[in-house]
């Protein structure tokens, strides 16, 4: 009896001690700015020398300023900016912006605009990340007369518009896609495992050496100091979108920068902050944006749909959060106290 | 052998204590508490300074020409002030737990919390 109780103890030890083991991973890291944020490599420190880093790092950094000088709507030399800007068409346009938009086109479409990348004229006029000031209504509504997607033509050869006034903004999709791009770059440099982060959006890669899955944290909207939940994946892409980071205030009241193309206005749904996980960095970093605008209810209408596959993690207004159906157990950790799980409405 | 089998002698007993307590010490630091080793880097384009989570401070510091204002207090780090327009690496508010940041991309400032024991996680976002 004596031998059982040892043994049970000795093995619940192992077991404690496996657990505390979280990450298990050792990493080399870099921090990159570029696309308006900031972006960081983690990749394996397994058989890289700092040169090879070095190396990576360098190329990672190419790869960023290409796409921003591609996508940018801010960058006076980028085509995008001209045709914001008085030029009728982009001639023979780039794969990788051609690729962009016609996500941003279908994700558009599938969301009845709640995302929208020919939001243009109201981002630029809202001005969020530059302080306001909040417009007043003969403003906005002059904006929302050149939001329209149907405005937008996109081939192979050139890309133009009926409405001189419409312009792209592609800051909802641009950085889910080139942390894509940087994924796969790596990948394929042989790099054994990693992740790119890169404005609320990360991507991993490849297998741990512990093969254990990678942990993601989950910024707790309401303190951000901490963790609201760990989402555990071998794959894929998530992006957050949250009114709690870009923001500014004007007469005591608080202005976001996640517009409904709707309203004009700084959306007002019953969610402070939402996770998407699916298989496509471009397509997390624009559903995350449009699920956010439509609220808890419509973004499992269109979960349930199955017209576009992803899995998403809501925390609402109410303090619960809600995963949808094809979040295993053990796929979610719940972390915070502040916070109750919920099966989604 | 098969005394060697059934019955235990008193070294086994004090080296399973031994292990018993080495596995609810790890688990207990690993659960309940906050590693002594934790610290903030603080980099610039020019500077990489570590600063520990148990070391209150605070201080101003000027990079790419935008002045700020950084605070370690209480086993958190935050940007408590920034000259920058948009504003947030204040709005991020404080970080503690090992791989989140703080980051103030126009003056190419970024808080990172490094763990020197196990991290919570890969990787914190949002």
């Amino acid at each position: 009896m004596a031998k059982r109780i040892i043994s049970s103890l000795l093995i619940l030890t192992l077991l404690f001690l496996l657990g505390g083991c979280s990450a298990g991973a050792e990493y080399k890291d870099q921090v990159i700015y570029g696309m308006d944020t900031y972006i960081t490599l983690r990749v394996s420190a397994d058989g890289i020398s700092d040169d090879r880093f070095d190396e990576l790092c360098e190329k990672s950094s190419m790869i960023i300023a290409e796409n921003e000088k591609l996508m940018s709507a801010y960058d006076e030399s980028s085509q995008l900016y001209a045709f914001n800007n008085g030029a009728d068409m982009i001639l023979s346009p780039d794969a990788s912006l051609l690729s962009t938009l016609r996500t941003a086109e279908n994700i558009s479409s599938l969301t009845d605009g709640a995302y929208l990348h020919t939001i243009g004229a109201l981002s630029l006029l809202w001005n969020v990340t530059g302080g306001g000031p909040v417009p007043d209504d003969a403003e906005i509504e002059a904006a929302l007369k050149h939001i329209s997607a149907d405005s937008l033509a996109i081939s192979d050869e050139k890309i133009t518009k009926s409405d001189s006034e419409c312009k792209i903004d592609l800051g909802g999709v641009a950085k889910g896609y080139t942390a894509q791009e940087l994924v796969e770059y790596l990948a394929g440099e042989g790099v054994s495992y990693g992740l790119v982060s890169m404005g609320g959006n990360i991507g991993v890669f490849g297998e741990k050496d512990d093969s254990e899955p990678f942990k993601v944290g989950i910024c707790d909207p309401a303190d951000t100091s901490k963790v609201a939940g760990y989402l555990n994946i071998r794959s894929g892409f998530i992006a957050v979108s949250g009114s709690y980071e870009r923001f500014f205030t004007e007469n005591g009241e608080t202005y976001h920068h996640i517009l409904d193309a709707k309203t004009g206005r700084p959306a007002d749904s019953d969610i402070v902050s939402v996770a998407v996980w699916c298989q496509s960095g471009a397509v997390a970093d624009a559903l995350s944006t449009a699920l956010f605008v439509m609220g808890e209810e419509k973004a499992m209408e269109l979960y349930r749909s199955g017209s576009v596959s992803f899995e998403a993690v809501f925390i609402t207004e109410d303090g619960e959060i809600v995963l949808t159906d094809g979040i295993a157990d053990g796929d979610f950790e719940l972390e915070s106290e502040s916070y109750t799980l919920r099966n989604p409405s | 052998m098969n005394r060697l089998k059934n019955k235990f002698c008193l070294g086994d007993l004090v080296a399973a204590a031994l292990v018993l307590l080495l596995g609810f010490s790890v688990f207990a630091v690993s659960y309940f508490g906050k590693s002594e080793g934790d610290v903030c880097v603080l980099r610039t384009p020019d500077t990489r300074t570590v600063l520990p989570l148990s070391e209150d401070t605070e201080f101003d510091i000027t990079s790419n020409g935008i002045d700020l204002h950084i605070v370690v207090e209480n086993g958190k780090a935050r940007v408590e002030s920034s000259d920058c327009p948009d504003k947030i690496c204040v709005h991020r508010g404080e970080i503690s737990k090992s791989g989140q940041s703080a980051v103030c991309v126009p003056a190419r400032l970024s808080l990172v919390i490094e763990s020197e024991g196990e991290s919570d996680a890969d990787f914190i976002i949002g």
